[in-house]
């Protein structure tokens, strides 16, 4: 009966409940909104940044904090052999990448006064099967990802800019080990848009093959690349690794230290957005404990009534509670309702960080997601928010005595 | 005046009521306030490094160098630069004109290499347009023929001391890799991680010899104004210059500061597109807040406003009588809002925030000091005026509803 | 005699106004019996309503004693008030005080909810007691859709639904026209004759007060008489 009253007094006093309905409402759409970013930003980080380089990243000793990072000095030799020995159930996919730098240029005209377009780039040495580089695998525009025997995959833009077309070729020039500088005509064999011009702008891929007679280092690698099954275990089974690679001169780096500056700016960014929910619930909770007094100053004559026939100061609490989880629940249905397709439009669209945010390994754009958990979350906020406003209004007015109450107008 | 006073005099008639509001409203304004200022001390401090350290105000280039400035383009240059500078003397506001050639080369100390960008500068108009001179802390600024600048996070990687012999190599104009030595003349610090990690300053004339370049030929002309202000204006000017020396025809092309920034003011902008969305969120609520708040002030008094009328007042006063109430909370919790925001203020010009300490050193956002929000002298007042506006926005109805009343009706059962 | 079932001794009321002390009762002292019909007068302003508040566990004596079938009332904390005016005590306001959102039946239900009675059980009581009041044919309406009469006939029942021992009514009549506030009188007096509940009821019209077996008379927060009628 409670509930029922509770009901139809929402419904009589509709104007009243729009109010306290509105404010939850905009309250859990703003909840819903701002989680739905954050967590795009993290599953971007988690889903593709992570990935694409690898949940576990091994690497010679010193190359991470060597000068040159790049130097050909920090390969690991024997490369496949010492891979294929490395076991772990956690492991779903294991592959070593010849990541380099080089030089591609125009290929050499016929006028030796005009200067070969040129552009300084990071080569990924792979397999053709990799299962890495996603951004780029899924974004070939022309052509296919890497042919068996000889050939480079570009971005359009480098291509537009090296003044080459797929089919046609490219000059990669490199140092080898012996600090020697050598070159290969490559055929380009596809083109693509990462959807990064960071991406875009600075990396080439050929097999690792190719990579390795380009740089003369047979067998060798720049790194082994692991995915696992779930990437919160990472660190440990980037131990175990560490175990079966011990006093090899490797180093075993989970996703958590390899991006600890991304993760560093994504408890930051969680943080400032923890702040500004806090405050919108804040400055909701106060319009919405504002309306449920009003409400129930309103009634107070009834109340008394109430109170005068038998009903105890905890059973008018209840009843005020009862109203406001009402109210808040709906609040809260009606907040997620409009919260869940705009982050389900905006994750269709993508949302605009800027192109700054993609040198840090965010795309520019930002695709927000929906979270199970997070939606229940909101909800049982915004259901929350009410329900303090309505317990506090019930204290309040359960304080008030039965004939005052009674002959108040 | 009277009616003011009445008004402010009601709106604290019940005071839980208006305490509620006071909190809604002056949150919701510390809030805006607040975040207006970080971004805007945030945006004013990237923007001035950017300025300061790389930009200058106006950049004059090869018309087809910034579609291919990626690829550091010798063969997209100017090929006059003295000439292009000559031309902008007369310019309104000029502070002065540099040179630069920007391009891709490798730094070795003899053992490593590390790519880097080379940027070859005219020392004189460098000092001028650019702030790299007052950052060098080691050093010198281009005492010798041969001296190059390197940042202090490239000179850590390499192990560079004053004095050290260095390589660096790079593509000529005809593709072909030359190498040019010189000595560690200055080491310096902007603060901007990527700029020291990854720039080498070097005198024009030896790049242009280095690189097979005429003494006239430079990648970049960038130009300094005393006071800038209108960048409009400015780029107006320049392009005015140009042409009145026989220079429209040529193969030239000039842009504002803002194209070479462009991923910082677009991300920038971005943050402030999407908290603008949230602040109008909130001054919703808050608007909603008010309008519930005030329609019970006007039910509650029905017999009182039906009193006022019956004493003389007509409906336009009452009306305004309200407007006012709302106004008046509007104002209240504006003021209040803004202390908190003031405090919070003081705290960040006072103590600031160092970003840098917690933010990763290759963050493309210039943050070479101590953050600090940056406020105009009207904020403040504005946003306690604005709030009132707000306010009265939400008070609209059921003031009017107060002055539509039947005094007859509103004096009611009670009678 | 039949059984004392409450019992004021000098109780003394004082409000506070302000900084002012506004002596409501200035020393009460009367019984209650079982099956009275009995009525207080007096002017706007006596007590009257101040007493009835407080025998009916709504208002506490400032000083004094009230004694409901035994029990101090004094002691009570506020969950035995409320178990007392649920239990032993019903109430008829002035201004009928029926909740706008329930219905007749909904509205006489409500103090059976309260003691969790079954549903079968509170529909059998409930009907009675709307056919009792005349109310039979008008048990789904909401409260706007009847006339004042009605509202306070549905006031009535609802006031009898737990079998209280007394039933108090603050000017029961004020808002009615004369014919219907006879009608109502006739009403509360045929539930006293059958259900032998006693009724105490405040009134200052003199057609009201006819219907009273006892008149206690205040003025200035002082009993000035107390008249019992013979039955005639």
């Amino acid at each position: 009966m409670f509930a029922k009253i509770a009901l139809l007094n929402i419904v009589k006093h509709a104007k009243r409940s729009v109010v306290v309905f509105v404010a939850v409402a905009l309250a859990v759409l703003v909840l819903c909104a701002v989680g739905g970013v954050i967590r795009g930003i993290s599953d971007t980080v988690l889903g593709s940044i992570v990935p694409t380089a690898g949940h576990i990243v091994v690497t010679q000793e010193g190359a991470k904090d060597a000068p040159n990072p790049y130097d050909l000095k920090f390969l690991i030799p024997q490369a496949d052999s010492r891979l294929a020995g490395l076991h772990d159930d956690r492991i779903t996919v294991q592959e070593s990448v010849l990541t380099f730098t080089a030089l591609l240029v125009e290929p050499v005209g016929t006028d030796s006064k005009k200067e070969a377009r040129n552009l300084g780039m990071l080569g990924q040495g792979v397999r053709p099967d990799t299962r890495f580089l996603a951004n780029i695998r899924g974004g070939i525009t022309q052509g296919a990802f890497l042919p068996e025997g000889r050939g480079i995959l570009l971005s359009n833009q480098a291509a537009r800019l090296l003044g080459v077309k797929a089919g046609g070729t490219v000059m990669v020039l490199t140092s080898d080990r012996g600090n020697n500088p050598w070159y290969q005509e490559l055929p380009i064999t596809g083109l693509f848009t990462s959807g990064s011009d960071q991406v875009d702008l600075s990396t080439f891929v050929v097999s690792q093959d190719t990579a390795r007679s380009l740089v003369d280092a047979e067998g060798m690698s720049r790194e082994f690349r692991f995915l696992v099954k779930d990437p919160d275990t990472a660190p440990d089974v980037a131990a175990a690794l560490r175990s079966q690679l011990q006093g090899q001169g490797l180093r075993v780096e989970p996703w958590e230290v390899t991006f600890s500056s991304l993760l560093t700016i994504l408890q930051f960014l969680t943080i400032l957005t923890v702040i500004i929910r806090a405050f919108f619930v804040v400055v909701a909770g106060s319009v919405i404990t504002n309306s449920i007094l009003m409400t129930v100053f309103e009634r107070t004559r009834e109340h008394g009534t109430l109170r005068a026939i038998g009903l105890k100061k905890r059973q008018l609490r209840g009843m005020i509670v009862t109203e406001g989880l009402l109210l808040g629940g709906l609040g809260s249905v009606a907040g997620l309702a409009l919260g869940i397709p705009l982050v389900l439009v905006l994750s269709q669209i993508g949302l605009d960080l800027g192109s700054a945010t993609e040198s840090l390994g965010f795309a520019s754009k930002i695709y927000p997601a929906l979270g199970g958990v997070d939606l229940v979350f909101d909800f049982l906020f915004g259901t929350l928010i009410a329900l303090v406003a309505s317990l506090y209004a019930s204290r309040v007015s359960a304080r008030r005595s039965v004939s005052e109450s009674l002959t108040h107008t | 005046m009277e009616l003011f006073a009445i008004a402010l005099r009601n709106v604290f008639r019940n005071p839980r009521r208006t305490l509620l509001n006071l909190v809604a409203i002056g949150l919701g304004v510390m809030i805006i306030l607040t975040m207006k200022g970080w971004i805007a001390g945030f945006s004013l401090s990237a923007y001035q490094t950017t300025i300061d350290l790389d930009t200058a105000d106006v950049q004059i280039l090869q018309k087809d160098y910034q579609a291919e400035a990626r690829r550091l383009p010798l063969d997209l240059r100017i090929t006059d630069w003295p000439g292009v500078k000559a031309a902008l003397k007369d310019v309104p506001g000029l502070k002065a004109v540099g040179a630069r050639i920007d391009v891709s080369a490798e730094l070795g100390n003899g053992v490593t290499t590390v790519g880097v960008t080379l940027r070859a500068v005219d020392p004189d108009g460098e000092a001028q347009t650019n702030s790299i001179r007052p950052v060098i802390h080691e050093g010198t600024y281009f005492t010798a023929d041969d001296h190059v600048l390197v940042g202090s996070g490239l000179a850590r990687k390499l192990g560079l001391q004053l004095g050290d012999h260095v390589f660096l190599t790079a593509l000529d104009q005809y593709g072909v890799k030359n190498l040019v030595d010189g000595s560690v003349g200055g080491i310096f610090t902007s603060g901007y991680g990527l700029f020291d990690d990854t720039v080498v300053y070097m005198p024009l004339k030896k790049a242009q010899e280095a690189l097979a370049l005429a003494p006239g030929d430079a990648t970049r002309v960038v130009v300094k104004f005393q006071h800038p202000g209108n960048l409009d204006q400015e780029v107006a000017a320049v392009r005015q210059a140009l042409a009145s020396h026989g220079l429209a025809t040529a193969p030239l092309a000039v842009y504002p500061w803002t194209e070479f920034a462009r991923s910082l003011v677009d991300t920038l902008e971005s943050r402030v597109r999407i908290l603008t969305m949230l602040m109008g969120v909130l001054v919703l609520l808050v608007a909603v807040g008010i309008l519930n708040s005030m329609s019970m002030a006007v039910q509650e008094r029905y017999q009182e406003i039906g009193t006022l009328r019956a004493i003389g007042m007509n409906r336009r006063q009452l009306t305004r009588l309200f407007l006012l109430e709302g106004f008046s909370l509007g104002l209240a919790g504006g003021v209040a809002g803004l202390l908190g925001a003031a405090v919070l203020a003081w705290w960040g010009l006072t103590w600031g925030v160092d970003a840098r300490n917690f933010l990763p050193r290759d963050l493309p956002i210039p943050l070479v000091s101590v953050l600090r929000p940056a406020y105009s002298p009207g904020d403040f007042p504005l946003a306690a005026l604005l709030s009132g506006a707000v306010a009265v926005v939400g008070s609209l109805a059921p003031a009017r509803r107060a002055g539509k009343m039947v005094v007859r009706d509103a004096l009611g059962s009670h009678v | 005699m039949a059984e004392t079932i409450i019992s004021v001794r000098n109780v003394k009321k004082d409000y506070l106004l302000g900084k002012t002390i506004i002596p409501a009762l200035k020393g009460i002292s009367f019984d209650i019996h079982e099956g009275e019909f009995l009525s207080i007068v007096g002017p706007s302003g006596c007590g009257k309503s101040t007493m009835l508040n407080i025998l009916g566990c709504i208002d506490k004596a400032t000083s004094g004693q009230v004694t409901f079938q035994g029990t101090d009332l004094s002691t009570l904390n506020d969950d035995q008030e409320a178990d007392i005016r649920l239990n032993k005590i019903g109430f008829i306001f002035q201004s009928f005080n029926l909740v706008a959102v329930l219905d007749v039946r909904e509205n006489v239900e409500f103090p059976l909810l309260l003691k969790k009675v079954a549903p079968a059980q509170r529909r059998k009581i409930v009907d009675r007691l709307i056919d009792l009041v005349g109310l039979g044919e008008f048990a789904n309406h909401k409260p706007d859709e009847l006339s004042g009469g009605q509202r306070q006939r549905v006031a009535i029942a609802r006031a009898l639904v737990n079998s209280p021992r007394l039933v108090i009514a603050d000017e029961p009549t004020a808002n009615l026209d004369s014919d219907t506030s006879v009608k109502i009188m006739e009403v509360m007096k045929a539930l006293n004759d059958h259900e032998k509940v006693s009724f105490i009821f405040s009134t200052h019209n003199d057609l009201i007060e006819k219907y009273a077996r006892r008149v206690i008379r205040f003025r200035d927060g002082l009993i000035v008489a107390d008249e019992s009628k013979s039955e005639g």
